[in-house]
């Protein structure tokens, strides 16, 4: 059974400026004395990307993240997906996560279509056989047909969407993330896209998307969180939508 | 291709140069070229290896060693086709050194277990250091020339840490000397194996403290 805890979870970021990557700079400045060094340090800012949220989701919940930009919805769900490890507090997430947050993922642009497919479901935990039970399902999915056997690169960038949406969305998942609803293609496939989703949002036990279009979420969604600044608001129904956004935002009450 | 030409150029041309005989100089060459494009070739690779994946370690849970080994891999078998350049030289001057000839896989073992720690570390420090590839690269072009992958040290230089300390040189040596010759030189095990172990254990500590914040830094 799919479920996800999340308890006080808090996550800081380094912030690094471009001028402060450099190792021949940083080491100049330890080269030159302690006391420049010391007043850089206490320089170093730290972004707190995530403060102390708190989400408890099971089977049956579709959990809609809305806030402005840079409230932290992309950070929780990567989160959730396990790139981040938490700074504090606890994430617990049980059933088989597919996360599609970025359609570019792992793509290498000189290798074909056919093997960027293979790629990707192996990245995405298919075994190789279960990859190739699928591998004409996807293809066909992708409308591509000969061009699939051409390098990604010579693709233009509709196409590589659809490569890239079409096998991410062939892995069953218990848990589904998602950034944002992506507009992928021409008319005819963004038709095909809706249908495809929706039937994966029906499979899953659990889906977490994060949106700035209120419809959408009110056809996907039962539950919604606000994000803001790094905190989170609790967890109400979806017909509280608007109730939620006219309340004071979440990181506002400390 | 381009290694066989180098080999073909250098190994002519230097035997020329130094006095030496083609027979001698050009198996030489080539197995040390050889290694030394699969040795360099990592260890460039591998520090850039998160800062590449950087969109598939931003969003999935896959751990950070298997850039390291998907890099040496590849490497690997860049490494196994080039093969065919030493196995034409050793056939076209006849060398047949044995069945001795097979410690040049434990060398090529030990060179992996060195390689993937070494990747591991300066993919660690590159993804905050940005700058560090291109130190990394710089470093390996004058390790290139200052060892001696393409000569042969001569009496003068062997006090030398060119000789004596070189890691780069051991690693080469560990895999040459079996093959040309039907022996491991021991004192490049006495340099490898520790270095392996001491490596290893400077690494996981530094992978404990930075593996949490890599993927920040991307």
């Amino acid at each position: 059974m799919a479920d996800i805890t999340v308890r006080d979870l808090s996550l800081h970021f380094p912030l690094i400026g471009a001028d402060s990557q450099s190792l021949k700079r940083y080491l100049k400045q330890v080269a030159i004395g302690g006391n420049l060094t010391r007043t850089d340090r206490s320089r170093q800012k730290t972004l707190t990307a995530l403060n102390r949220v708190n989400l408890t989701l099971g089977p049956g919940d579709r959990l809609g993240l809305i806030g402005s930009n840079g409230s932290g919805k992309t950070t929780l769900l990567r989160c959730l997906a396990g790139a981040y490890a938490p700074d504090e507090g606890y994430v617990e997430v049980n059933g088989r996560v597919a996360s599609l947050l970025d359609l570019s993922m792992g793509i290498d642009p000189s290798a074909t279509g056919l093997e960027n497919i293979r790629l990707r479901g192996l990245v995405a935990g298919l075994s190789s056989r279960q990859i190739k039970a699928k591998i004409d399902d996807i293809a066909e999915f992708s409308g591509l047909g000969p061009f699939l056997a051409m390098p990604m690169k010579t693709y233009s960038s509709g196409m590589q969407a659809r490569v890239a949406f079409a096998t991410s969305t062939s892995v069953e998942a218990e848990i589904l993330l998602m950034d944002e609803w992506i507009a992928v293609g021409d008319a005819d496939f963004r038709h095909q896209a809706q249908a495809r989703l929706t039937s994966l949002v029906e499979q899953a036990h659990i889906l977490i998307i994060a949106s700035h279009d209120p419809n959408m979420i009110r056809s996907l969604c039962n539950k919604v969180m606000r994000m803001d600044h790094g905190c989170a608001s609790e967890v109400v129904g979806v017909d509280e939508m608007d109730e939620l956004m006219a309340r004071p935002a979440p990181g506002s009450t400390l | 291709m381009m290694t066989m030409t180098l080999v073909l150029g250098l190994g002519i041309n230097y035997a020329a140069l130094f006095h030496q005989s083609v027979k001698d100089l050009l198996p030489y060459v080539a197995v040390g070229l050889v290694i030394w494009s699969f040795l360099s070739s990592s260890i460039s690779e591998g520090g850039e290896a998160f800062v590449m994946a950087g969109s598939l370690l931003k969003q999935s849970p896959l751990p950070l060693p298997l850039f390291i080994m998907r890099c040496l891999i590849r490497n690997a078998i860049n490494l196994a086709h080039q093969v065919v350049i030493i196995a034409a030289v050793l056939l076209w001057f006849r060398i047949f050194p044995g069945p001795a000839a097979l410690w040049a896989l434990a060398g090529l073992a030990l060179m992996f277990v060195n390689l993937s720690w070494a990747g591991l570390l300066l993919a660690m420090i590159s993804t905050r250091f940005r700058d560090l590839p291109q130190i990394v690269s710089a470093t390996l072009q004058l390790v290139f020339f200052l060892s001696p992958i393409f000569w042969k040290p001569p009496a003068a230089l062997q006090g030398s840490p060119l000789v004596w300390a070189n890691p780069f040189y051991f690693s080469i040596q560990s895999v040459r000397e079996p093959l040309l010759h039907g022996v491991m030189p021991p004192q490049t095990l006495d340099f490898l194996a520790p270095m392996a172990v001491i490596g290893w254990i400077v690494t996981i500590l530094a992978y404990n403290q930075t593996r949490r914040r890599v993927v920040h830094y991307l």
